[in-house]
């Protein structure tokens, strides 16, 4: 499995913000590297606008009618009013032509192979596995960032912090050295 | 002293011989099997470089030979020179320890544990700061951010060959 591949399933919740901040920069250490996985991440980038656009398009008038029209004349009558049945079935919506409750759960599936699927290469604490490079590691107390090298010729990176604690690692690029 | 007494015949060193040669033979051979790779593995060498470099906050260029670090972490990290302090190589045997020291004053300490096709596991010691245990495949190198020292930080780089199988 090569560093791609380990990303894969990180982009989609970087995209969606998910991550937290130190498996965030591990991506976005990725990025700064790989052509291949920023173009991975315009096209979700693409995608979600996509999908944003096709949700913010003005229904047909006569949407609701015949709608109401195709359903049995008992849940039609106890149907909300137009405008509060829209506002909810809105989101209902197929995002990629597919029926919303297989979007739902091809949507659920994503997230559980997210949950599960992802190793823990960022080691705050250290969880290391068959492949990792740092194997054990005492810094007598300071708090530290290991960053495992992905592929042929990338760096591991062991960096002390400072006693005064972790600066800044939110954005890309801002631990000063 | 007569010589009949003492030494077995002809005929007998012959039937002696023969059987003591194959012995011979079979406890060198098992000799050779069994500690020629213990006898290689000691015999070889992982070639270790390392280089001590200082990134800083005061403006100024990147050293043209920290420009592979420099590559590493210029997406990670801000600083705004770079310049390459002291490069030592060092060829170590299994279990036989090398270092250097850093400017800070600080003794770095490195040793090879075992040599494989995964890599050197390698045992790193920075006085009273760091100690990990690593298994670093073929020149992939590892870069330690060490200690703050003057205007920035000191960062030690170790890549190692291995001999050729």
């Amino acid at each position: 499995m090569n560093a791609c591949d380990r990303m894969g399933p990180l982009l989609d919740a970087y995209h969606d913000g998910e991550l937290g901040r130190l498996r965030s920069w591990t991506v976005r250490r990725h990025l700064g590297r790989c052509p291949a996985c920023r173009q991975e991440l315009a096209t979700l980038g693409e995608v979600g606008a996509w999908v944003r656009d096709a949700l913010e398009e003005p229904l047909a008038p006569d949407l609701w009618s015949e709608l109401r029209g195709r359903l049995p004349a008992r849940e039609a009558r106890s149907a909300p009013a137009p405008g509060e049945r829209l506002r909810w079935s809105l989101p209902a919506r197929s995002a990629f032509g597919l029926p919303a409750f297989g979007a739902a759960a091809v949507a659920a599936g994503l997230a559980l192979a997210v949950w599960v699927g992802v190793p823990d290469r960022f080691v705050p604490g250290l969880q290391t596995t068959a492949t990792s490079v740092v194997r054990s590691l005492n810094t007598h107390g300071r708090p530290v960032v290991v960053l495992e090298g992905a592929g042929a010729g990338e760096a591991t990176i062991i960096w002390l912090m400072d006693e005064e604690g972790v600066q800044g690692t939110e954005e890309i690029a801002s631990v000063w050295i | 002293m007569s010589g009949s007494e003492r030494l077995p015949s002809a005929r007998a060193r012959r039937r002696l011989k023969l059987p003591q040669t194959l012995a011979g033979r079979a406890v060198l051979c098992a000799g050779l099997v069994i500690g020629a790779p213990a006898l290689a593995q000691t015999a070889r060498t992982v070639a270790l470089e390392l280089t001590v470099s200082h990134a800083s906050q005061q403006p100024g260029p990147v050293d043209p030979e920290a420009a592979l670090l420099h590559e590493q972490l210029r997406n990670d990290f801000r600083y705004q020179s770079l310049r390459v302090i002291e490069r030592r190589r060092l060829d170590l045997r299994t279990g036989e320890v090398g270092g250097l020291d850093l400017p800070s004053g600080k003794r770095v300490r490195v040793r090879p544990l075992h040599m494989g096709a995964g890599g050197v596991l390698l045992a790193v010691d920075i006085e009273n700061t760091l100690h990990t245990d690593m298994r670093v495949p073929d020149r992939q190198p590892v870069v330690i951010g060490v200690d703050r020292y003057d205007d920035g930080k000191l960062i030690l780089t170790l890549e190692p060959t291995l001999p050729a199988e």
